[in-house]
């Protein structure tokens, strides 16, 4: 896809050409709209880290009381959807500590790397064939360094905060992302050589074709491994059990961010749930197909054979119509307790240089989040309305001029695939948070050994395996093929066996909580209060 | 051992001396441990204890023998049954009334006591696997403390400090159905001890911190003095139920678990944790032979209102969750005790931190204290 145009570009051109009637390669504004559709796609996709980042805490904290047979958040919003604002505005209007004795500069900057590091990385995610920011030629080399940029901020942090539990954290931190970026890159290889590129889009392209067997971690045994080894060590970048040592709370009270209170510790807290996202969608990214569709081919997002249009449009809409509801919802109540929050907001006493200004801005932010999301509720059924209704788009070209035809097909395409990626990633992220609830913690020597002694040789052994077995597909094709198929199968019922020891721990446990309790086990998620 | 015990001497080069406690999330309580560490490599452990102190052997002589029952509650506030028992012992043998205490008050003071130590172990193992991370299987034993705080609050009326036993028996007969009661829980409790085991004992994580962590072999046991689960877990079968009998323990089937070192050395940290999941199990046979065979009777001595025992001493000890915990009371013929003693578990497990504690890392430390179940109002007294 680098040899053309960029996806987004291309439906800037569409839409210039069908709005103004303009050639857009002479027009002397085509650059504006550019610009202003750069804007717009780096708004969307730093709303979506943020929004991502709120909602994870909210399913996270809600499957860990589930785990641990307690409730959790459920008074503010609906089912304590909306726990994550009013914990962030408490955040906002605490106040900013700063310990007398600590590094002022490095102190203050270190939170802004740990997002940044976060929010660049976001440049390079590969949500759908089109929803890109910016498909640079070396995306995932590129995500891999951004997400380093963290710990430079945790180092930071723990330096600068003079506290000996800071700087333990701070160094654990700093020793674990420099281990595991090894093995976490070479298990990237074995799907780079696959595809021969590094560029996102091309590293998830390469995995269409045949439909899920032509998934990265179907091609062979040692991509399974490298996914399993990627996955491992990209765990251990993002600071997540079992990896979790540089906050282990009975070991370093908070780890480095010990003495961080307010606005800077909500942005360390923000850094760290976004980089769970990161790192389930790179390895979705590289091992599980991306934004490929499981069942159907569509290698190119903007040229579908008009049956899949038709089956995609629909389904499309629905989701549109589908996803309005949250946004819809999360508008009213801010609606709701609007006045009251206004009012909060007035007698609250608001540390920092400038009580006026952070007043008008937390004012003005609470309506423009209740208008953002109004409007974006609006917007989604309209575009639902228009996906579904061909004859009414018609009518409206032919009032306005403006080519929906030409922008309909490849809007649907990228909603399904963008659908596509964040099902397959929140999948793996319900698998984080898991291993989060359940896992212990392991020891620093006992890190350090997993990496180097295990994770690195074997990360090793399936790139030179995948190096192997892409000589043996090259002389003799169909092997390729059949191994897919295979290993396909195996990881089925790998899976299947997982699942199955589950399920006979939890029968036995749910036998014993029905007979004692006579109640029945089973509470879907949605009868919670 | 000797070096371990040298006075407190400024940190050496590139170590630094952290001060884990008395506000650390895993000293459980107000202990402070001051850690002089290379980094992550820990090279020595001081246990600064007394942040706690309340003076309550010092009390003991200003009340009277009734009025200080209240307090041993306090003494060890997540065991108060066993504390309970065994002052109420120590009385009873100054007063020499032992042999007259009902069959039923024993009975009562067992399924007390023992409910208590499943209480008791529920937080020691559960803290002890949150305290290596895995934070769930902690709230699920808070759960099933939960019914066994029901179960006391039927029996005395309260849920932490009991008060429970008087001197001469026990405060209150059992309430009625509190036998199926807590026979139904057991039915449920049981299985779920399996389940704990399939989520953390043998979770491949929690085995790899936990063995070969701190061990303590049998002759460093017993030279430091550990007592309880601590001592056993080094493989010495000592249990005050059964080498020095008391109360009605003789009449029951139980066993003693002891350390093996399944997964590591015995006497390391695994044992520790392992030996108490096993207690509770053996409480559990205790429990149910106590409420099926409990006898009919009164639930309390005929005692004089007014106790002043004659010029002696007496010394009783009981099995309490952490281990032998010991009464010495000393009287002068006057209403008040003229000293009162408590020997408890807690005090000489910090210490033994000392000589453990150099050359693991930051994380065994909190492994091993942890492992060692010390509480600190047990510590400070």
């Amino acid at each position: 896809m680098n040899s053309e145009l960029p996806a987004l570009q291309k439906v800037a051109d569409a839409i210039i050409a069908a709005a103004f009637g303009v050639d857009p390669a002479t027009w002397p504004l085509t650059e504006l709209v550019y610009l202003a559709f750069m804007g717009a796609a780096a708004g969307a996709v730093f709303g979506f880290a943020l929004n991502f980042a709120g909602f994870f805490i909210f399913f996270e904290r809600r499957i860990a009381a589930r785990m641990q047979s307690r409730i959790g958040p459920n008074r503010v919003g609906p089912q304590g959807l909306l726990q994550f604002m009013v914990d962030g505005l408490k955040c906002l209007f605490k106040e900013d500590l700063v310990p007398t004795e600590a590094d002022q500069p490095l102190f203050r900057m270190a939170p802004y790397f740990v997002v940044l590091g976060m929010v660049l990385a976001f440049a390079a995610m590969p949500f759908s064939s089109a929803l890109i920011a910016t498909d640079i030629n070396i995306g995932i080399l590129f995500v891999l360094g951004v997400t380093s940029l963290v710990v430079i901020g945790v180092l930071m942090g723990g330096w600068g905060s003079n506290s000996k539990w800071a700087l333990l954290g701070g160094m654990r931190s700093a020793a674990q992302v420099i281990s595991y970026e090894i093995p976490a890159g070479l298990a990237a290889m074995t799907v780079i050589i696959i595809s021969g590129s590094l560029s996102m889009q091309d590293l998830i392209a390469a995995q269409g074709g045949d439909g899920i067997v032509s998934w990265g971690i179907f091609h062979s045994p040692f991509t399974v491994a490298a996914f399993f080894v990627f996955f491992v060590a990209q765990l251990a970048e993002g600071n997540r059990t079992p990896f979790d040592l540089p906050e282990a709370e009975s070991e370093l009270v908070s780890g480095y961010n010990t003495e961080y209170s307010g606005m800077r510790f909500l942005m360390f807290f923000l850094g760290e749930f976004a980089n769970v996202w990161i790192l389930c969608a790179v390895s979705v990214a590289l091992f599980l197909g991306g934004w490929q569709i499981p069942f159907g081919t569509l290698e190119d997002g903007m040229t579908p054979s008009p049956w899949l249009v038709g089956a995609t449009g629909p389904l499309f809409a629905v989701m549109l119509a589908g996803a309005s509801i949250p946004a819809a919802f999360i508008g009213v109540q801010i609606f709701r307790y609007r006045s009251r929050a206004h009012a909060a907001i007035d007698r609250a006493k608001i540390p920092g240089m400038a009580p006026g200004l952070t007043r008008m801005a937390l004012h003005g932010g609470l309506d423009g989040a209740m208008l953002v999301h109004l409007l974006a509720a609006v917007g989604l059924v309209g575009a639902a309305a228009f996906q579904l209704s061909g004859g009414f788009a018609e009518t409206f070209e032919g009032i306005t001029g403006f080519a929906w035809a030409a922008v309909r097909a490849p809007i649907a395409i990228n909603g399904l695939q963008f659908g596509v990626f964040v099902a397959k990633t929140l999948g793996l992220v319900f698998i984080v948070i898991q291993l989060r609830w359940t896992l212990p913690r392991i020891r620093v020597d006992q890190m350090m050994t997993l990496c180097w002694k295990y994770l690195v040789p074997i990360s090793f052994a399936c790139m030179l395996g995948v190096l192997v077995w892409e000589l043996v597909v090259y002389a003799v094709p169909i092997l390729g093929l059949i191994m897919r198929v295979a290993m396909f199968f195996v990881v089925v019922a790998v899976f299947a066996m997982y699942v199955k020891k589950i399920k006979a721990s939890y029968d036995v446990d749910k036998d014993n909580y029905e007979n004692f309790t006579g109640e029945s086990a089973w509470h879907p998620p949605w009868k919670l209060v | 051992m000797s070096e371990a015990l040298e006075p407190l001497r400024a940190p050496q080069r590139e170590e630094m001396l952290l001060n884990m406690g008395p506000q650390h999330p895993s000293t459980h309580g107000v202990i402070n441990l001051l850690v002089e560490s290379d980094g992550e490599v820990i090279s020595r452990v001081i246990p600064e204890v007394g942040y706690l102190h309340r003076s309550i052997e010092k009390i003991g002589e200003k009340v009277t023998y009734n009025g200080f029952m209240p307090y041993t509650d306090r003494v060890d506030y997540v065991a108060a049954m066993t504390a309970n028992e065994g002052y109420a012992m120590a009385v009873e043998r100054l007063l020499g009334v032992t042999a007259d205490i009902p069959r039923r008050a024993s009975y009562c003071r067992t399924i007390a006591s023992e409910l208590c130590r499943i209480a008791s172990h529920h937080v020691s193992t559960g803290t002890m696997v949150m305290d290596v991370g895995a934070f769930s299987p902690f709230l699920w034993w808070l759960r099933e403390r939960e019914t066994i705080n029901d179960f006391m609050e039927e029996l005395c009326g309260a849920r932490l400090t009991y008060n429970y036993m008087r001197i001469g028996g026990v405060m209150a007969d059992i309430p009625r159905g509190f036998d199926r009661r807590v026979l139904r829980w057991l039915d449920h409790f049981e299985p779920i001890i399996d389940e704990f085991n399939r989520a953390a004992s043998t979770n491949k994580i929690f085995i790899e911190r936990l063995a070969d962590v701190g061990i303590i072999d049998k002759e460093m046991a017993i030279a430091w003095g550990l007592v309880g689960p601590n001592l056993r877990a080094s493989g010495l079968k000592f249990d005050v139920r059964k080498n020095i009998p008391y109360s009605v323990y003789p009449e029951f089937d139980f066993d003693i678990p002891i350390g093996t070192g399944f997964y590591g050395t015995a006497g390391d940290s695994y044992d520790r944790f392992y030996v108490r999941i096993l207690e509770m199990k053996e409480s559990c046979k205790i429990l149910r032979q106590a409420l099926e065979g409990i006898p009919e009777g009164d639930y309390m001595a005929k005692v004089p209102r007014k106790i002043k025992p004659e010029l002696d001493e007496a010394y009783a000890a009981v099995e309490a969750a952490r281990g032998e915990m010991g009464y010495y009371v000393v009287s002068n013929g006057e209403e008040n005790a003229w000293r009162v003693k408590v020997r408890t578990g807690s005090f000489t497990a910090t210490q033994v931190m000392q000589p453990i504690a150099p050359g693991t890392m930051i994380g065994d430390v909190v492994a091993m204290f942890a492992s060692l179940d010390v509480v600190a109002p047990e510590l400070d007294r």
